[in-house]
């Protein structure tokens, strides 16, 4: 029997990386060398399998993917690119609860594209993370849903509503109770503009935060014990932003807005 | 980069089921065993493996996918659907036209599952094959589409349609003129019996050859890359399989006017 296309698709990875790259469009020998970093003769064999198999074809000593490898690397692309997403920041996504995130987002987690865990410098852990900070202090709109609200970036949205930045953000009761409490000055002043939005959500929202902006998505969870370890994945693909604001929404939703204190 | 979760997911027989298996919910060790048919040692084995890799969780001897398997084991069982059909009969969809079918239907082409190509022998080379008029025959609720004149249409649809089978056939344009041509009084016929309904759609709107689908079985057949056509029938009785020609179905007769008179 001829090799299934399971054996022939993901038990090489030449195989597999050659599928993929000839996606992208058809390649000389030169080229599928250079941009896989093999030798003639090691990928050779591969070629002549993967053409056997009618997954490729030679032409103008071009390579080429079929209608049916074409075909094939469609239906495997959204796994191999989840795998990359989940790959890259294993310990966080398999230590972390998703069970807030919407299966519909979930199943779309590849489009975080490129992720980076920000993790919580020891030196500044109870202020705002400087690099967080860095990516916000320019934003035209922002939308943040918290669950954990550390008060010290208060000033900062209310610098970006002066600065006339569309911003929404979304808190949970117990963190809304504190910052109208405590610190009711700055509440008041957001409030109190037109380009800023208020919602309050019910508690049990197993999100520390999602934060998107014009220029980063930042997602925060809670990990396996329900602990808030400062940890965050940040991307600033185009994509990961419509599915962080897609989140945003979704929770936005569930929530109530509030015009006063 | 090396995908070591790639190899996890598809590099194992037992593993693969395993994951399938709880697909369908969370199952305790002795589910497992009879399901797979397997012994407790070589899938205990498995199960380490994939609650190494955070795929399965236990929670009171219960096995279950983890946030990421469920993430991941969808898109798995996409793949492996998708790849077993064209490992069934890797010849035909090599020759045939695959992209005649709709791109939405085409990427759940996985659905099919266990289909089979049924040929007519050589004395009925125009006709159905036998199976699958037997299960025409049978079967109470008939939907036909078709791009390409078959001489036994007439005939059969009308004997179908006689004997009280719902039957709604959508054509294109060019097997509708065939049909008014040269069986007008057939077609008035079926018309006026009851249950019966006809779609005509324009001709570009229909590239595969034709597709029938009841409550029992589904067939679909296609043209080859270079436009010929050979006298055949992907028969499946899969649930799958009949939802997805029925979306089909129906996706064609979205885009026809119903004929009643003619």
């Amino acid at each position: 029997m001829e090799s299934s296309l399971i054996d022939l698709v993901f038990r090489s990875d030449k195989r597999k990386n050659l599928l993929i790259l000839l996606d992208g469009g058809s390649k000389s020998i030169d080229e599928v060398r250079t941009e896989l970093d093999v030798t003639a003769t090691s990928i050779l064999p591969q070629i002549k399998k993967l053409i056997d198999s009618d997954l490729i074809v030679q032409e103008d000593r071009m390579y080429k993917l079929t209608v049916l490898g074409e075909f094939i690397i469609k239906k495997v692309k959204p796994l191999i690119s989840a795998l990359e997403v989940v790959e890259k920041n294993n310990c966080y996504w398999t230590n972390h609860d998703l069970n807030s995130i919407p299966r519909h987002l979930l199943e779309r987690i590849s489009e975080l594209g490129d992720c980076i865990l920000v993790e919580p410098d020891l030196n500044h852990i109870y202020e705002p993370s400087p690099k967080i900070i860095d990516s916000m202090v320019n934003a035209k709109r922002a939308s943040t849903l918290a669950s954990y609200f550390n008060p010290a970036y208060l000033p900062l949205y209310v610098e970006l509503g002066r600065k006339d930045a569309e911003i929404s953000l979304n808190f949970t009761q117990s963190v809304w109770d504190h910052l109208s409490n405590e610190h009711s000055n700055m509440i008041k002043e957001v409030m109190g503009m037109d380009n800023v939005s208020l919602y309050v959500s019910k508690e049990g929202v197993k999100i520390t935060e999602i934060t998107v902006t014009d220029r980063i998505m930042l997602l925060g969870l809670f990990d396996k014990n329900g602990k808030f370890d400062q940890q965050f994945i940040m991307s600033f693909e185009p994509s990961a932003l419509r599915w962080g604001q897609e989140l945003f929404d979704y929770f936005k939703r569930l929530s109530r807005q509030v015009k006063e204190i | 980069m090396e995908s070591s979760l790639l190899d996890v997911l598809f590099l194992s027989e037992k593993r693969k089921n395993l994951l399938l298996l709880l697909l369908d919910g969370p199952k305790n060790i002795e589910e497992i065993k009879n399901t797979l048919d397997v012994r407790s040692s070589p899938i205990m084995t498995q199960i380490k493996i994939l609650m190494k890799h955070d795929l399965i969780v236990e929670s009171n001897r219960l096995y279950k996918l983890s946030s990421i398997g469920e993430i991941l084991v969808p898109k798995m069982r996409a793949i492996l659907e998708t790849f077993n059909v064209f490992d069934k009969n890797h010849d035909y969809w090599i020759n045939q036209d695959m992209t005649s079918i709709p791109p939405e239907f085409l990427d759940s082409l996985g659905k099919l599952g266990d289909y089979s190509e049924v040929n007519p022998d050589r004395n009925h080379v125009f006709e159905y094959p036998k199976e699958v008029v037997e299960h025409l025959s049978e079967s109470e609720k008939v939907m036909i589409s078709s791009s390409f004149f078959l001489p036994i249409y007439p005939s059969l649809c009308i004997e179908l349609a006689a004997k009280g089978t719902d039957i709604t056939l959508v054509f294109t344009e060019y097997v509708y003129d065939r049909m008014l041509n040269d069986y007008k009084k057939e077609l008035e016929h079926f018309l006026n019996l009851k249950y019966t309904k006809l779609y005509v759609c324009n001709n570009n709107n229909m590239k595969i050859a034709s597709s029938i689908v009841t409550e029992k079985f589904m067939s679909l057949s296609l043209f080859c890359n270079s436009g010929i056509y050979y006298n055949h029938n992907l028969v499946s009785f899969d649930d799958s399989a009949l939802k997805w020609g029925k979306e089909l179905f129906d996706h064609y007769k979205g885009m026809a006017r119903p004929i009643t008179r003619i």
